[in-house]
């Protein structure tokens, strides 16, 4: 007799007889058990059970796969059947695939580009173990600059194993000259890199090796893109190149451009060494001012490394107390600018589940609402033998077709409208994203889905028909039925355009809300430009001779821009624990009055009193707030280890860099040396002149340099073109997704139109007005339209809110955003609907009555 | 109909074990011959194939304990496969004819 651990259990024999044919049902079960007692005695029960359900798998998989393709076997009658479909509806099959295209390939759009902004940086083999180290640093508020010092990496490096290797970078943007002739410069962006760069980033080499084209301290490596502009054809190793005037390095290697997709923009590097020469050191603590990479073992996780190091500083005791924190290399696209750019995409992303989930339903609805026209041929196929599953597949087969189609011509249409989209967003995408293995199963996927969803419907509930009522038109009930189903998905779909509206009504407003708002100087008719600060005072007395330019000044930075800062400074009745980050700036007499800016209490540095430049300070009013100073003007005020002295004025908050942030506290001061930029403001309507004035004179402004004017406004302009961007493609979307709901919501009228014909013939001709006809026809629709407004409404409300917290100066959203919308919704629903309703109305009711 | 290696190796294998040609015998027989794990499921599709083909037939044997009271499916071959293996051999040899004088100079 058997022992009991030799049989295998009961279900597993029951699946296998379900799932074998007749013939082999005895003979298999047999063997399989045969088998498993063998296995069993060697090996065990879990083992010998393991196997049997595998070749259980094996087996039916083959005979599922066998089956699958043998129901097939009216394919081609499918097929034909369908196409016929297609070319008898003309008008409604164009409306039902031109939609579904539409829709699919203003999704694709989107997807290709959230797909490409998602794949920065990951290009580099080494891309997930990689990570770049910045400074968070805690004073009123929590904030991390990408800068650590140059001695942090060389010590993480030596001093944990799990650093593979450690790189420093310094990005910098000097002026190339070769050749002879002066006119060949041209400024490009390039970095000062450690040994190291190569063998952590994926940038491949042309010529040269990897290991040792940075050993020289005059070596530069520079991109295939500047080694062809700046040598031609000719081989670019080993000649000489000139930065700044004054710095000659010798080609030692070219590599291949950096990617578009890539964080970081250079066309060329030098040896990390070379940065003393400008003044900083490589083995320092205090000052923050290197990129640094790490790449780690690859089994190492990121955050608990992290943990160790983060207490690194603390030996240095700098001010602020800074923490370094790790951040994944393909984190920092998504992320960078502190706010970044992911929530752009998130909404991007979402769009584009909207738009085509829009255009879905409608190809949803059209099917459901046509469907009942076929059923007189269902009706017929069941009389002749189909049972229901051979229906089911029919319509399967029939909308996955009509879907692929209107994927096919959405991928056409997303390749023609791929250049007007990258002007709209700005980046160089190519149809060439599309070719890969993720967007393939995206589409294939998307296809599949939208096939079998519109088909569930008509084909689950078409295929329960009795055959005898079919063919005599009997389908009130399953009539009702579709008709609930249509509604719900009209009013999801309007749902859905209503919350896509009210976003592009919001983000719209605040744009307008942030280019409207009072930055708190004039940036109208300002114009700035890098200088040399030695001959400032001749350059300035020069230019205000000539009547187009009003007024000059000069500072340390542009404004917009965060950089200069520091926690190193004491002030009255300074606290020990008190801690405050400062930006720091440096002006001169005309920095009010040439920026249009405005004081809140005190005065402005002025010539007259000698001490303003060596003891003046002046201060914004965030920095008043946090210093808590009940009467700031006349307070001491000191930068540590630099100069002392007192606050004359305090300085009108003013917008100092984006406006997605709170006003930074700010400090203003006379310097010794400490500038580099000279703001212009021009007279309103002489642009022209200055700009020539200032092209004459550049050769004095800023010697060495090519001539670089920025207008003020446009710089602003610049800082929110991401904010721009994202309205753009919103409203254009939004109109899409608008317009396909529009065409489903014309088909629908005018299959209801047609439906109610004789209906409409009767009325006529008992004496209905045309105008109550059509009011009939349309109360539905505007019922429709109201419920998903209330569907609506909070969900974008909830939506939008959050959104908004992102900035820190936000526009109102009133009730006036909703109505308008839903206003939006209701007229274009009624213009849909009331030229198919009118026409179908004002139609001659004798015609009506012979239809059929 | 032309058959595979797999499928011509099978056709083997039920030739020789005459009685014992049942799914479970080639199986193990295959295993045997060549030396390698072979799976079960790879020698049951071949064999419903060459069943459909009429180049085997089969019948029922005994029912064994260990098979639950199971009977055996006991493959036999038919004319058209003794035909089919005859051209496969004439090929076969035609192909191996002259190999052991080339390989030993």
């Amino acid at each position: 007799m058997q022992k009991k651990e030799d049989i295998p259990p009961v279900v597993f024999e029951r699946l296998l007889i379900r799932f074998v044919a007749d013939q082999d049902k005895e003979s298999l079960t047999g063997d399989f058990r045969e088998m498993f007692s063998r296995i069993s005695k060697k090996k065990g029960k879990w083992i010998a059970s393991g196997w049997y359900i595998i070749h259980l798998i094996k087996l039916t998989a083959v005979n599922l796969f066998q089956r699958f393709i043998r129901s097939f076997y009216m394919l081609g009658n499918y097929i034909k059947i369908a196409f016929r479909n297609i070319v008898r509806h003309k008008g409604h099959s164009f409306i039902n695939i031109g939609g579904l295209s539409i829709g699919i390939a203003c999704s694709l759009l989107l997807f290709i580009w959230v797909y490409y902004e998602f794949s920065y940086d990951s290009f580099h083999i080494n891309s997930s173990s990689i990570y770049r180290v910045v400074t968070e640093r805690t004073t009123s508020e929590t904030y991390t600059t990408p800068n650590t010092p140059g001695a942090f990496a060389p010590s993480v490096k030596d001093s944990y194993p799990e650093v593979i290797n450690a790189a420093r970078l310094f990005f910098t943007r000097f002026s190339v000259k070769y050749g002879e002739k002066s006119s060949n410069i041209y400024q490009e962006m390039g970095l000062f890199a450690d040994k190291s760069f190569f063998n952590i980033f994926t940038f491949p080499l042309i010529t040269g090796d990897p290991d040792i084209v940075l050993t020289d301290p005059n070596s530069i490596v520079i991109s295939r893109k500047m080694s062809e502009n700046c040598f031609g054809g000719m081989d670019p190793i080993g000649r000489t190149l000139l930065l700044n005037n004054r710095q000659t390095c010798i080609v030692t290697g070219v590599f291949e451009n950096v990617p578009d997709n890539s964080h970081m923009e250079f066309s060329y590097i030098l040896p990390i060494e070379r940065v003393r020469e400008n003044g900083f050191d490589l083995d320092d603590w205090s000052r923050f001012a290197f990129k640094t990479y790490l790449l780690l073992e690859q089994d190492v996780d990121f955050t608990s490394f992290n943990d160790k190091i983060r207490n690194i500083y603390d030996d240095y005791s700098p001010s602020g107390n800074p923490r370094p924190i790790l951040q994944s290399l393909e984190d920092i696209h998504l992320y960078h600018s502190g706010t970044g750019l992911i929530r752009y995409l998130y909404i991007f992303a979402i769009t584009g589940i909207v738009v085509l989930a829009i255009a879905c339903i409608n190809f949803m609805n059209l099917r459901t609402a046509s469907s009942g026209k076929r059923s007189i041929e269902i009706g017929l196929r069941k009389v002749l033998g189909a049972d229901r599953t051979s229906i089911v597949r029919q319509f399967y087969c029939e909308t996955v077709l009509i879907s692929f189609i209107a994927i096919i011509s959405a991928i056409v249409i997303t390749i023609l409208l791929l250049p007007v989209f990258n002007d709209l967003v700005a980046k160089e995408l190519k149809a060439g994203l599309l070719l890969n293995k993720d967007m393939f199963t995206l589409i294939g996927a998307i296809a599949l889905f939208t096939g079998i969803a519109a088909g569930s419907y008509p084909a689950l509930f078409l295929s329960s028909f009795q055959p005898a009522s079919v063919i005599k038109g009997v389908t009130k009930k399953g009539g009702m039925r579709a008709a609930n189903f249509r509604r719900i998905l009209v009013i999801t779909q309007f749902s859905l355009s209503v919350i896509l509206i009210i976003g592009s009504i919001v983000i719209t407003k605040q744009l307008d809300f942030i280019n409207n708002k009072n930055l708190g100087f004039d940036k109208e008719n300002l114009l700035l430009m890098r200088m040399n600060p030695r001959q400032y005072e001749s350059v300035r007395n020069e230019l205000l001779k000539n009547p187009s330019i009003v007024n000059i000044t000069k500072t340390n930075a542009p404004l917009l821009w965060l950089g200069y800062e520091t926690t190193g400074i004491t002030w009255e009745g300074k606290g020990a624990e008190e801690i405050m980050t400062i930006q720091l700036r440096t002006v001169d007499y005309d920095y009010l009055e040439t920026m249009g800016m405005e004081m809140k209490e005190g005065r402005f540095f002025q010539r007259e009193y000698a001490a303003d430049s060596s003891q003046g300070f002046i201060v914004n009013e965030a920095a008043v707030r946090i210093m808590g100073i009940e009467d700031p003007v006349g307070s001491t005020f000191a930068i540590e280890g630099g100069k002392r002295g007192r606050i004359i004025g305090v300085v009108k908050d003013f917008h100092h860099h984006s406006m997605r942030d709170k006003i930074e506290p700010l400090l203003l001061y006379i310097h010794r040396s400490w500038y580099s930029n000279m703001f212009v403001r021009v007279a309103p309507g002489k642009i022209e002149e200055a700009m020539a004035l200032l092209r004459t004179n550049w050769e004095w402004i800023d010697p060495g340099y090519p001539f670089q004017v920025s207008f003020f406004d446009e710089r602003v302009e610049r800082m929110y073109m991401e904010e721009r961007k994202a309205g753009n493609i919103l409203n254009v979307f939004t109109i899409m997704g608008i317009f396909i709901a529009a065409l489903g919501l014309y088909g629908l009228a005018s299959y209801m139109a047609e439906q109610r014909t004789k209906e409409i013939g009767i009325r006529r001709v008992l004496g209905a007005k045309v105008s109550t006809i059509v009011r009939d026809l349309i109360e539905e629709f505007t019922k429709w339209v109201l419920i998903s407004n209330a569907i609506a409404w909070p969900i974008a409300y909830i939506t939008v809110k959050k959104w908004l917290q992102n900035f820190a100066y936000r526009t109102t959203v009133g009730p006036e955003v909703f109505i308008c919308a839903g206003l939006i919704m209701l007229v274009t629903a009624l213009i849909t609907v009331a030229y198919r309703t009118i026409k179908a109305a004002a139609a001659d009711p004798v015609k009506s009555l012979r239809y059929e | 109909m032309s058959i595979t290696r797999k499928e011509e190796l099978i056709l083997l294998s039920v030739l020789n074990l005459q009685e014992n040609a049942y799914l479970i015998g080639i199986h193990d027989h295959l295993e045997e011959v060549t030396g390698k794990k072979v799976s079960l499921t790879s020698v049951h599709l071949p064999l419903s194939r060459l069943e459909k083909a009429g180049l085997i037939e089969s019948y029922f044997g005994e029912a064994t304990a260990v098979r639950g009271g199971r009977r055996k499916k006991i493959y036999k071959i038919t004319k058209d496969g003794i035909n089919e293996l005859n051209a496969h051999k004439k090929i076969n040899d035609a192909l191996w004819g002259d190999y052991s004088k080339l390989v030993s100079r």
